[in-house]
């Protein structure tokens, strides 16, 4: 994953140059500057901090998309049930994401 | 079996438990017309636990008045007779199921957890409604599932069989109690807030949150509890004995009125809110 624009603090100066590879080690250390949204290179699109998350919480998102999916998959064909699916998800990540950081 | 049998039955294995004195002299006095907050005052005093609890609760982000409340009849003109009611009423239940669990599957903990969720969520959404106070149904939400630890209590080994059933047949905890027993927790709830003679808003959503339709006139209040309990399971919020989502009854969510971006919007209040009601769990156990 290829750094698709400059990354810049809130003062303008630069912190990581367009083109960059992002390892792991960048990452977390983004992660820590408290970087919400960077761009990466991607196949023809832009990867957003939906991709960073994945990356770096990649196997607790998997868990979690797993035993909604498991709890949920009885209301196949029910709108709101879908959508609160899709929400508790939503929550769920977002408190990992804290208890981990 | 119906509520009388239930009755009987719960007798054959001992009494259920009898409300506590203060509560009983505080609802006479909250049901007289004639009542001032000073004669309110003067039968809380004689509990300086509910007293500093009242206070405590009064002053907490819960009510949003930090530090300002420092007098008991101040506190009662300020939340106001209905929402002391709830407060002493929620706090009286609650404390008298709180020892720790020692049911494999089953913790006392978890399980107010839940209940605090479930009645801090079901407050959220009656703020998005017409007609809903925000106290009784958060009262309504900390008691729906208390029939659950009538069990606990009064069947202990029989609500062990419950909690295996649940996990090794994968069914909701009432579909354990029904195969069971032949009734389940709301039916037990039910018969002690009746006991008790508690509102009857809070007997009808402790009876039909899980199927608000039955509730008649409370069918709003019922379906705010019902929607609240998805959403507490669906976000894994403490745990009420089973991990699985029950259905969500159509008319319930029709009746509600609600958009499907509103549940984002309950969501994100969830864990704000859920921190303001931290106080009563700090006070139940």
């Amino acid at each position: 994953m290829v750094l698709a624009q400059d990354l810049k603090d809130d003062s303008g100066r630069l912190l990581v140059a367009e083109g960059t590879s992002l390892s792991e080690a960048l990452i977390s250390r983004l992660e820590q500057t408290g970087a919400a949204l960077v761009y990466v290179q991607g196949d023809g699109g832009r990867e957003t901090e939906e991709a960073l998350d994945d990356k770096v919480y990649g196997k607790e998102f998997e868990q979690i998309e797993a035993r909604i999916d498991s709890k949920f998959r009885r209301f196949a064909g029910n709108e709101v049930m879908i959508h609160i699916s899709k929400c508790a998800k939503r929550f769920l990540k977002l408190k990992i994401k804290k208890e981990i950081k | 079996m119906n509520q009388e049998e239930i009755k009987s039955f719960i007798k054959e294995i001992g009494d259920l438990p009898t409300l506590p004195t203060l509560y009983l002299s505080l609802r006479d006095k909250l049901y007289d017309p004639r009542s001032s907050a000073n004669d309110l005052a003067r039968i809380l005093s004689s509990d300086q636990s509910i007293c500093s609890n009242i206070l405590r609760i009064a002053n907490s982000s819960f009510y949003g008045l930090s530090g300002r409340i420092v007098t008991i009849p101040h506190a009662i003109v300020v939340i106001g007779f209905n929402g002391i009611h709830h407060i002493v009423l929620s706090m009286t239940a609650a404390r008298m199921f709180t020892e720790e669990s020692s049911c494999s599957g089953f913790s006392l903990i978890t399980f107010w957890e839940h209940s605090l969720a479930v009645a801090t969520i079901a407050k959220i959404i009656g703020k998005k409604l017409s007609g809903i106070s925000q106290e009784e149904i958060f009262t309504a939400g900390l008691l729906h599932d208390i029939g659950k630890v009538i069990i606990f209590k009064y069947l202990p080994e029989k609500f062990r069989e419950v909690i295996v059933s649940v996990k090794k047949d994968k069914v909701l905890i009432r579909q354990a109690e029904e195969n069971l027993f032949g009734f389940d927790h709301t039916e037990f709830g039910t018969v002690l807030l009746r006991e008790w003679k508690f509102p009857e808003m809070l007997l009808a959503t402790t009876a039909f949150h899980h199927n608000p339709v039955l509730a008649k006139e409370y069918f709003k209040s019922a379906s705010v509890v019902h929607l609240a309990d998805i959403l507490a399971r669906s976000l894994e919020i403490g745990s009420g004995g089973d991990e699985m989502i029950p259905d969500l009854s159509e008319e319930a969510w029709s009746a509600l009125g609600l958009e499907l971006e509103t549940i984002d919007e309950i969501i994100d209040e969830v864990t704000p809110e859920l921190e303001k009601s931290r106080v009563f769990t700090d006070l139940i156990q």
